[in-house]
């Protein structure tokens, strides 16, 4: 198991839920939101077809990309956009399969 | 800023005051097709940037380096941005401004056009054929200073509708 920190200033939260459903058919997704950080623990089964260390490193990097995107589109802060997450059900209960719009 | 390499790793601390946040997202943003890059905050006004190439063999030092040059770049970007701000604003304007394309029917009929607010005329395009070539009234008599020939001169247009053949035009007086 490899364990993501992401800085509430510096991700937005809607990329970092988005990176997590996006990479959940590679691996099992936790999520857990500490004060002014979310956590993203990322677990590939014995065996599996791909590297637990890339799927992690590749869900960091696709969680700062979309949260440059989100900034560059104008859309809510990076703060601000993690208090919001915050109150969404499906960031609080660390379901990686819960509803919203994943890319894949 | 400061720069630190575990194995394949480079870590490097920088001053927010003078690589602002924009800066950092926006050189982070070139780097994370070759490198996979993590931001984190070292310290109040100090973030903190992972880089970690994605080539097994690549260096990590050299990427180090132009992610600084990239860096600064974007910093400097960022300022270019910030001091022409009210420009760009301006000339997006115009040009949303322009893009909007003459005023229709609706615009015109709310348009107070009047007397006084109509478009002048000074080629008198704008007149009738009969208003503009009437007859004009008899000019007052010319002063002593000037010539005789000037006072002498028709008042009206010679322009006289030619007489048809076979008949010369009768005399008003005869009507």
């Amino acid at each position: 198991m490899i364990e993501l920190s992401f800085d509430a200033e510096l991700y937005d939260g809607f990329a970092v839920d988005e990176a997590a459903k996006t990479f959940e058919d590679f691996a099992t997704i936790a999520r857990e939101q500490l004060p002014g950080r979310w956590l993203v623990r990322v677990t590939v089964a014995a065996g599996g077809e791909v590297d637990e260390a890339t799927v992690a490193s590749e869900l960091d990097n696709f969680a700062l990309g979309k949260t440059i995107e989100r900034r560059l589109r104008g859309d809510a802060g990076a703060g601000a956009a993690a208090e919001g997450a915050a109150t969404a059900p499906a960031a609080a209960t660390g379901d990686a399969g819960g509803g919203g719009d994943a890319a894949r | 800023m400061d720069e630190a390499q575990t194995g394949g790793t480079v870590e490097l601390e920088l001053e927010e005051g003078l690589y602002p946040l924009e800066a950092v997202y926006g050189a982070a943003y070139v780097f994370i097709d070759r490198c996979y890059v993590h931001l984190d905050r070292a310290a109040p006004g100090r973030l903190r940037v992972r880089l970690r190439p994605k080539a097994p063999d690549a260096d990590s030092a050299a990427f180090a380096g132009e992610f600084e040059n990239e860096l600064l770049g974007q910093a400097w970007r960022v300022q270019i941005a910030q001091n022409h701000r009210a420009l760009f604003e301006a000339i997006a304007s115009r040009a949303v401004t322009g893009a909007a394309g003459p005023p229709g029917l609706d615009e015109l009929f709310d348009m107070d056009i009047g007397a006084d607010t109509a478009f002048e005329d000074p080629l008198g395009l704008a007149m009738s054929w009969e208003e503009k070539y009437k007859k004009k009234a008899p000019t007052e008599p010319a002063t002593a200073g000037e010539p005789a020939a000037a006072a002498a001169a028709p008042a009206e247009p010679p322009a006289e509708p030619p007489a048809e053949q076979g008949g010369a035009p009768e005399p008003e007086g005869e009507k």
